[in-house]
């Protein structure tokens, strides 16, 4: 289950959620380090306690608590670490961690997932979910501040050449963008290993333009068939919405009896 | 099917090789104005888009179309973009982004939703601002400020016979392929006579351009020779002939193509009066690329409704 949630189904690369944490507060290792703990610590905590205690809360009223309970588990740490610790922490992490308590993953973990198991399974999948991230932020981090300022953790490489593009969040989208590409290529080629041998080449469709350059010609790699990855993930946002459109169904219901 | 004899390669072969034969006219002016140093840029970027293209093609398992010229036309496009002087990496880098990141991602030049030079450029600009944006003298008449520059820093330009053959020419200080407007107003012709529509956009862009200077000016002096400054300068009229014209990332339909230049005109005026650098025109062509595909779909949006309106005024009418 660990290898699945943490690679198979990786909430950034194949879920696409929490982009804005990973893309804004990856800068350089360090803070893609605390902005991974912070993450880790808020899904964890929120999938443990979405489990326990909170299944037979309305729906609109759990949204909201998943938001208090990633603020109460971030800002006293955070607080702790400014005025208890000798650790200063960058402005910007200042901004950031406090924010990471509204992460996407969080909600779709808890939600499609943590309310309707039990508190192992939760658990597991919240492990799983925030170990996949954390190595995801890590990669980021140490990618762009190699390649950003030629610099690990503050320690010069001695690089002659940087490109500042990469700390920016264009470097961060191209870093994901790869990413995503490879890990979907590793699992294609897994599940299907002719994919290997021939490669994947496109199969042409001829279309109508009505320009002066003639029929277009359609890539259909993207035509996913009976792909577990995709199946897992429309059905996760399938049910994230039919939760949220449900509970809007029976407020109104509530609010018209 | 998958050579460059047949279907997508032939299409691209045929694309793409017009713009070579107009690109053919600017590389001989870099060449002739700035010298050896102006050849090793292209050759630089010319071998870098090559090699890149084919070594991602072979990385990723794709077959690669030699025939495709789409990587060639960047990596032209990106060098007469650069300063002469510029050095190699930064060619190098501008090429790598545009095939590796912008082109060969997406399923090649003729599906890339971004035009890969625009790219791969605006990449280095933002890594490398200082070199970019360096330029190197050779012949030019302005030895040292780029016209860019001096409408930047709001002086006042005067424009007389003199200088404006100069302009017109590509003797000024800039970039080392796109400054000489004659030769700018030779690919136009070309384009006149080979794909007549996809002039729309550069027309567009350069209009919304003139009138946005011609109301906001950036430097002093006469309104009419600011406007014309501003279309000189820099890249402007080159991107309006390479960039705005690529097929992949250009709406369908003629009406889109010009609200397509226009859009992108604007922004690249915003972006000339607010912006950070000196040649902001691939930001500008890098944001209506994203918009592109909104223009055809919202213009579909329409043609839906308009046509469920008439459906609906026949049957009460019927």
């Amino acid at each position: 289950m660990m290898f699945v949630g943490a690679v198979k189904f990786n909430p950034v690369l194949i879920q696409c959620v929490a982009l804005c944490p990973v893309v804004a507060a990856t800068q350089n290792l360090k803070d893609a380090f605390f902005t991974a703990v912070a993450v880790f610590a808020d899904l964890f905590i929120t999938a443990f306690i979405a489990s326990t205690a909170l299944k037979k809360v309305p729906r609109f009223v759990r949204v909201a608590l998943y938001l208090i309970i990633g603020l109460a588990i971030i800002c006293p740490v955070l607080w702790l670490i400014e005025f208890r610790t000798l650790v200063t922490l960058p402005l910007i992490m200042k901004i950031i961690l406090p924010l990471v308590a509204v992460n996407s993953a969080t909600a779709v973990h808890c939600e499609t997932f943590a309310v309707k198991n039990d508190v192992r399974t939760a658990v597991n999948d919240a492990l799983a979910a925030g170990t996949g991230i954390g190595v995801i932020m890590l990669i980021c981090g140490a990618i762009r501040e190699i390649a950003g300022s030629g610099t690990i953790l503050g320690y010069s490489l001695g690089l002659k050449i940087t490109l500042p593009g990469m700390a920016m969040p264009v470097g961060c989208l191209v870093i994901l963008g790869f990413g995503a590409a490879a890990l979907q290529r590793f699992f294609s080629e897994e599940k299907n290993p002719a994919h290997k041998e021939t490669g994947h080449q496109p199969e042409e469709v001829d279309l109508e333009m009505d320009d002066d350059y003639g029929p277009e010609l359609v890539d259909m790699d993207f035509a996913y068939e009976n792909d577990d990855e995709y199946a897992y993930l429309l059905s996760s946002v399938n049910e994230l919405i039919d939760s949220f459109t449900s509970g809007e169904d029976e407020s109104e219901e509530g609010e018209e009896s | 099917m998958a050579d460059g004899k047949t279907g997508r390669g032939e299409k691209s072969t045929k694309i793409f090789g017009d713009y070579l034969v107009m690109l053919i006219a600017p590389c001989v002016i870099s060449v002739w104005y700035y010298g050896a140093a102006a050849l090793r840029t292209l050759i630089v970027c010319l071998l870098t888009s090559l090699i890149c293209d084919f070594a991602v093609s072979v990385i990723i398992n794709k077959q690669y179309y030699a025939a495709d010229l789409s990587a060639l036309c960047s990596g032209i496009i990106i060098a007469l973009m650069l300063s002469a002087n510029v050095p190699a990496y930064v060619g190098v880098v501008a090429c790598v982004f545009a095939v590796a990141v912008a082109k060969i991602p997406f399923g090649g030049g003729m599906r890339a939703p971004f035009v890969p030079a625009a790219a791969g450029f605006a990449f280095t600009a933002v890594c490398f601002g200082k070199e970019v944006f360096t330029y190197s003298s050779g012949r030019a008449f302005m030895k040292t400020v780029s016209l860019g520059a001096s409408l930047m820093s709001g002086s006042t330009l005067r424009i007389n016979a003199s200088n404006l053959i100069d302009m017109l020419t590509g003797n000024i200080y800039g970039p080392m392929g796109t400054t000489c407007i004659i030769a700018m107003l030779g690919c136009v012709v070309f384009l006149l006579i080979r794909r007549r529509y996809s002039l729309l956009p550069g027309a567009g862009f350069i209009a919304a351009c003139f009138i946005v200077s011609l109301i906001f000016p950036r430097s002093g002096g006469s309104v009419i020779s600011c406007a014309v400054t501003e279309l000189f300068s820099g890249s402007l009229i080159f991107a309006a002939v390479f960039m705005l014209t690529n097929p992949a990332t250009m709406p369908s339909n003629a009406a889109n193509k010009v609200v397509y230049g226009v859009f992108t005109g604007i922004v690249c005026m915003v972006m000339r009066h607010m912006g950070a650098f000196e040649e902001p025109v691939c930001f500008a062509v890098l944001i209506a690329n994203a918009f592109s595909p909104l223009l055809d779909l919202l213009t579909d949006r329409v043609r839906i409704i308009f046509s469920r309106k008439k459906q609906r005024e026949v049957t009460e009418n019927g």
